[in-house]
């Protein structure tokens, strides 16, 4: 119960950044999807990363998460550098994301699905309750979950049967029954409606109470400037601005690249 | 020196043939995106129509107990050439038939279900031909000119250099075919984007059903060819799908030259080997060649599998369905009762074939932990069972240790080899995995299997009855009785026991993660599932128990010999455990009472007509209709059935009028037993 319950943020580190990202650079063959992309994420924020499509977000969350590989640059999360480390170490040490295409399990329940993120990895003890009681310790990050998304009604239904928006907050849901200490969202209110969106922001915004950073990457600018403390705007692979939402807002680059042309798109 | 070039140089004659095999497998994969398995089977009937239409003149059909034959010319045979062209004719309806009624439906289908499907074609052609023709051997008088030809100071057939040159030329054409003209261009482009293609007016399965129709012209062609240097029978054909899949994954099945050098020198290596067999005697004598091509398949598996498999692809499939176990517990002890009960009440035949049942049911477990919660299509299982069936026997013997510490530690041999095959699972999926665990299966049956000092060869190896705290359990004792109905409580026993953990681990949290895995890999490792270690794990618990199963297997047979572990039987456990329901644990139940072959239902059939020699032809049908009409197998209608009716019972019971109940719903927590349909 070690790493996965988030610790009470201590005083003096309460202002270090849990996230520090040097000189990140993804590479594919003379592609460059993210270009020596520097920043940091603070503790117990909720933090926004928005650009237009093609910008490299998802590039983005795949190489702090280990899905791909950073061709150059160092990550440190919790202040332990995390560079090339594996999916799944990351997210047992606390940094879980979630995918922009939903991606549940479908063969099992709602609940399964929050279950099989909250209760503890080791195959070697999974094994060791296949003769003996399992313990229901597990059971309390899976529930947290499960209100905290307000899907306890569906609990027990298959992801095939739920709406897209719903769907979409199992993913998340998912994700914060692991516990995280950083969590990174990758667009979830992507195909949501105007209310559920709301609905959503709402909910992301008392997750650093819980004891869970966020880090929100999504191109509704709506949602992002209105519940995100600092925003960083990345285009082409460039982080071309970072600041609170109101500096973002006025700053002319973001202006030009983002805001002004793309200002048609929901 | 020169007799090593000899020896490699007549190796061009099979190798001639896993080359163009091989070539089909390219051309079947690239252009209806099938693994197809029952390549080499096709050859191995085309081969037989040719054969009978030369020696009697009779042609012949893929089926069995109506008249397989007509006469269509005199009976003193047919000539080369009409038969040649007869038959060439005839794979090409075959091969068009297989692809439009078969592979068609299964575009979008898991790969399970089209592994399954060629799998059930390989099976069916083999027991057909093994019902029509018998394992007998035939031979062929010689087809392309022989006369020995002086190479370099040596005497080479000349018909090896013929076929090498036939299959060098097939290959760069179909090669150059698929560059530079349209026809090639547009099955690239089919296969690239399907919809994409059929916006530019071309229809992607038309032109599938044409390259299936060409890939089964050339096996056909090469399984004439071929049969001058070598003897035809169902067995060795169809088992060129091993080499000719190794020529096929080294050329990544796209490359065609790659794939025809790498036929030729699996084939030249086959035959050298045959003569460093006699240089360097340490080498096993027997099995060899057989084992060659796995080395070749794992080689290419290695080196490849990131290009075989793009990391991340989204599979939008419908998996299997997997049961949802209730109450294991009372399940697991009624089923045992149940099996108790009916080995007081029937006669010793029965009394057999509930024991046979239920060890195979054992061995199924196996596919359901392994294929249907963790998705990894294994086809090597009941090789594990028979890894541990011979290591009991060794551990009684060298070591002394009887039931049940022998047994544990024969099924733990099991899961290191079990290991081994789950090993490629780290790196691949899908289809290529099941390649290589038949390349596995198919090397374990040559060089384990056949080995004389491991498996006993023919005369088998004894294995002593279990015996627990000085209470006999074997199947024979001082009297006549045979079953002894403390083995058939004690087997019963044993499998319930086993079903019972299975059922166990299925709900638990190791089910989870299983089927967590099974879902998206992507994901679950997002959320701390250690995909790899999940797989191997996954592996060793599925060896474990198809472990057990060989042991119980091993305590019955009294005498186990190779031949219960073939590589036909493990490809047989998997169809039965796909027809039964490969994601249920009663899948695996009813694939032993109902699809074993020596089940309590074919040992009733067998008693009215004599069903036992139609297995191999029943499964390998059953398992292709399983694929393409009712992947989730046949369990799940009877899940359905059994909890529609126990509501019924319910209700009756009550005093209620039954209520509509929609089953595919949820049941009641009430509901007792296991298996709901989802």
């Amino acid at each position: 119960m070690s790493a996965s319950v988030p610790a009470a943020v201590p005083p003096d580190t309460a202002a270090a950044p849990i996230l520090e990202v040097q000189q990140l650079r993804v590479q594919y063959g003379n592609v460059v999807a993210v270009n020596d992309v520097s920043f940091g994420v603070k503790q117990g924020s909720v933090t926004g990363l928005i650009g237009p499509n093609g910008a490299g977000k998802t590039t983005m969350i795949d190489a702090l998460t280990g899905y791909t590989p950073a061709s150059h640059g160092t990550m440190h999360f919790e202040g332990q550098e995390i560079t090339g480390a594996r999916p799944h170490r990351l997210a047992r040490r606390g940094l879980v994301r979630t995918f922009q295409s939903v991606e549940l399990f479908n063969d099992l329940t709602v609940r399964e699905n929050m279950l099989v993120a909250s209760e503890p990895p080791g195959m070697l003890s999974a094994l060791g309750h296949v003769f003996w009681p399992e313990r229901r310790g597990a059971q309390e990050a899976a529930e947290w979950a499960l209100s905290l998304t307000e899907l306890a009604d569906v609990a027990d239904r298959v992801p095939t049967e739920l709406s897209h928006g719903q769907r979409k907050l199992v993913g998340v849901g998912r994700a914060l029954a692991r516990r995280p200490s950083l969590l990174l969202l990758d667009e979830p209110a992507a195909g949501l409606d105007t209310e559920e969106t709301r609905a959503l922001g709402e909910r992301l915004r008392t997750l650093p109470q819980n004891g869970v950073t966020v880090l929100l990457i999504d191109h509704d600018m709506g949602l992002v400037l209105s519940i995100c403390e600092r925003v960083m705007v990345l285009d082409f692979g460039n982080l071309i601005a970072q600041g609170t939402p109101a500096e973002i807002r006025a700053d002319q680059k973001v202006i030009e690249a983002y805001l002004g042309t793309e200002r048609g798109e929901p | 020196m020169s007799s090593y070039i000899l020896f490699l140089l007549l190796g061009l004659g099979s190798g001639a043939v896993y080359a163009v095999l091989g070539l089909g497998l390219v051309l079947k994969y690239r252009s209806a995106g099938v693994v197809d398995f029952a390549h080499g089977a096709v050859a191995m009937f085309c081969a037989y129509v040719y054969i009978e239409l030369r020696s009697n003149g009779e042609l012949q059909f893929p089926w069995i107990l109506i008249p397989h034959q007509v006469k269509v010319a005199s009976s003193n045979g047919m000539a080369v050439i009409p038969s040649i062209v007869i038959t060439l004719v005839y794979s090409a309806i075959l091969g068009l038939l297989f692809y439009v009624l078969i592979y068609r439906p299964l575009r979008r289908a898991p790969a399970l279900a089209r592994v399954g499907a060629s799998i059930g074609v390989m099976l069916a052609l083999e027991g057909i031909a093994i019902l029509n023709y018998s394992t007998f051997a035939l031979s062929s008088p010689p087809i392309l000119p022989d006369s020995p030809l002086h190479v370099a100071g040596l005497f080479v057939p000349s018909d090896r250099l013929y076929l090498a040159g036939l299959t060098i030329l097939v290959g760069f054409t179909l090669a150059a075919v698929y560059r530079f003209t349209r026809f090639g261009l547009i099955t690239r482009a089919a296969v690239e984007n399907e919809r994409g293609a059929a916006l530019l007016g071309h229809s992607s399965s038309r032109i599938a059903a044409y390259n299936w129709v060409i890939a089964t012209v050339l096996a056909a062609a090469a399984g004439i060819l071929i049969l001058p240097i070598t003897t035809l029978n169902p067995g060795t054909y169809t088992l060129f799908i091993v080499p000719a899949l190794g020529a096929a994954l080294i050329g990544r099945f796209s490359s065609f030259s790659v794939t025809v050098i790498a036929g030729l020198v699996i084939g030249m290596l086959q035959s050298e080997l045959t003569k460093l067999q006699t240089v360097w005697t340490w080498l096993p004598q027997q099995g060899l060649q057989d084992g060659l091509p796995f080395i070749f398949i794992m080689i290419a598996m290695i080196l490849l599998a990131r290009r075989l498999t793009p990391r991340g692809a989204i599979t939008d499939v419908h998996n299997p369905a997997v049961g949802r176990p209730n109450r294991p517990a009372i399940t697991a002890g009624s089923s045992a009762i149940v099996g108790i009960i009916a080995l007081l009440l029937v006669s010793s035949e029965y009394q057999s074939a509930i024991i046979s049942s239920a060890i195979t049911a054992c061995i199924c477990f196996s596919v359901v932990v392994i294929t249907g919660y963790v998705g990894q299509i294994s086809l090597a299982q009941n090789a594990l069972a028979g890894i541990s069936a011979f290591m009991l026997s060794h551990i009684a013997q060298s070591l002394g240790i009887g039931f049940p510490f022998g047994l544990i530690l024969a099924a733990l041999c099991a899961v290191a080899v079990g290991l081994v095959i789950g090993l490629p699972a780290v790196r691949v999926r899908g289809v290529n995995l099941a390649v290589t665990t038949l390349a596995t299966a198919a090397a374990l049956d040559a060089l384990v299997f056949n080995n004389t000092w491991f498996s006993g060869g023919y005369v088998g190896r004894h294995v002593g009855g279990p015996n627990l705290l000085g209470l006999n359990l074997a199947i024979v004792g001082a009297g006549r009785t045979y079953p002894r109905l403390a083995f058939g409580i004690f087997v019963v026993i044993m499998v319930a026991l086993v079903g019972f953990l299975v059922a166990r681990l299925r709900n638990g949290r190791m089910g989870r993660i299983f089927l967590a895995v099974r879902s998206n890999e992507r994901a679950a490792a997002s959320i701390g599932v250690d995909v790899a270690r999940t797989k191997l794990v996954a592996f060793a618990i599925a060896a474990f128990i198809a472990g057990i199963g060989g042991g119980l297997l091993a305590y019955q047979e009294q005498n186990i010999n190779p031949d219960a572990f073939t590589l036909w039987t493990s490809l047989t456990i998997l169809a039965i455990t796909y027809v039964g329901g490969v994601g249920r644990i009663t899948g695996a139940v009813a694939a032993g009472a109902l699809l074993a072959s020596n089940g309590v239902v074919p040992t009733l059939l067998n008693n009215v007509f004599n069903f036992n020699q139609y297995q191999l032809v029943i499964a390998g049908v059953l398992l292709t209709l399983t694929a393409v009409a009712n992947p989730d197998g046949m369990t799940k209608e009877m899940g359905a059935g059994m909890t529609k009716l126990r509501l019924k019972i319910v209700d009756a019971v009550r005093g209620q009028k039954p209520a509509a109940v929609g089953v595919t719903e949820s049941p009641p927590a009430s509901a007792p037993k296991e298996m709901v349909g989802r």
